[in-house]
């Protein structure tokens, strides 16, 4: 047991479990937000609301953000430990394809959590602090409200082809051979990615309205994904 | 590039070392691999029967999109 879990196999193995426990501890504040807190907080009344924005909103956005956070660093370090041998062979093999599309779809889910989520919900809670103390609502937070929504939606849209391609990259074996068109077929996933991050930071909720919609809608976008991969590796 | 070196770096690389005399991070040197152990590991994940294994952790994933590929694959591991 301790020979390999002090070798290097071992050490990945840690980061690997890391990666998953911050990983939960993030996506599942985000399913909590959009699956449950949405609805919920939709039938309250104005303390109701008061109360979600200013006591629980707080507590829970701060383990969201920081779950993202070491998820991203735990999985970095995972894939340097793991990739560095290929060089820049690793966007040309079945790993290397498959767990970087699902980290530049991590990564940019954790863009969306730190520089797009999280400032745009200050705004929110500062404006609903200030009410609660019987002052007036900051007009900005009517603004940014549905654009947090749009990244947090967009984020769940994108949780689903993430988990697939990082659970594929060791349990979905595929195989590269010399007739495989790897570049056209990042050029295509690198205009989906723009389509999809474009559309979450200047973009409208669409079929992403309603949690069964973001929830098909990630599935759709990876028979997507997976179809481009079918068709072209 | 040499059809079976192309095919080692595009699907082996992950886990095995860029020289397949040397041990990988996850997977173990393999050249000189037979033909019976590449067709066993490679495409069902089983070991040939009477063979032990170099590592105990059976990590290694099946690639059967891999099959008509493996006389490649096992000339140039030889």
């Amino acid at each position: 047991m301790f020979t390999t879990l002090f070798s290097m196999e071992g050490i990945s193995f840690v980061l690997r479990w890391l990666h998953v426990f911050f990983g939960i501890m993030w996506i599942g504040h985000l399913y909590y937000f959009n699956f449950t807190q949405g609805s919920a907080v939709a039938q309250m009344d104005a303390a109701g609301k008061s109360n979600v924005t200013n006591k629980l909103l707080p507590v829970a956005l701060y383990w969201f953000r920081w779950g993202a956070m070491w998820t991203m660093v735990t999985g970095l370090l995972l894939f340097g430990i793991e990739g560095h041998q290929q060089g820049a062979g690793v966007f040309a093999s079945s790993w290397g394809i498959t767990i970087i599309t699902g980290m530049v779809m991590g990564l940019t889910m954790w863009f969306n959590v730190w520089f797009l989520i999280w400032p745009k919900q200050q705004i929110v809670m500062k404006s609903a602090a200030a009410v609660a103390a019987g002052g007036a609502a900051d007009p900005q937070a009517a603004v940014v409200a549905p654009q947090a929504l749009l990244a947090s939606r967009t984020n769940t849209l994108l949780s689903v082809p993430m988990l697939f391609m990082m659970l594929g990259a060791r349990h979905l074996g595929f195989a590269i051979t010399p007739e495989s068109n790897v570049t056209l077929m990042w050029i295509v996933l690198a205009i989906i990615w723009l389509v999809v991050q474009g559309n979450a930071i200047k973009g409208k909720l669409g079929p992403m309205t309603t949690v069964k919609g973001v929830i098909a809608s990630g599935f759709v976008l990876t028979a997507v994904i997976c179809a481009v991969m079918g068709v072209l590796i | 590039m040499d059809r079976g070196l192309a095919i080692y770096k595009s699907n082996c690389l992950a886990c095995h070392n860029q020289d397949p005399a040397l041990d990988g991070a996850v997977g173990p040197a393999i050249k000189g691999a037979s033909l019976e152990l590449l067709e066993a590991r490679v495409i069902r994940g089983e070991y040939p029967a009477g063979y032990k294994p170099k590592r105990e952790t059976r990590a290694m994933q099946q690639f059967p999109g891999l099959k008509d590929e493996i006389p490649a694959l096992h000339a140039y591991l030889q």
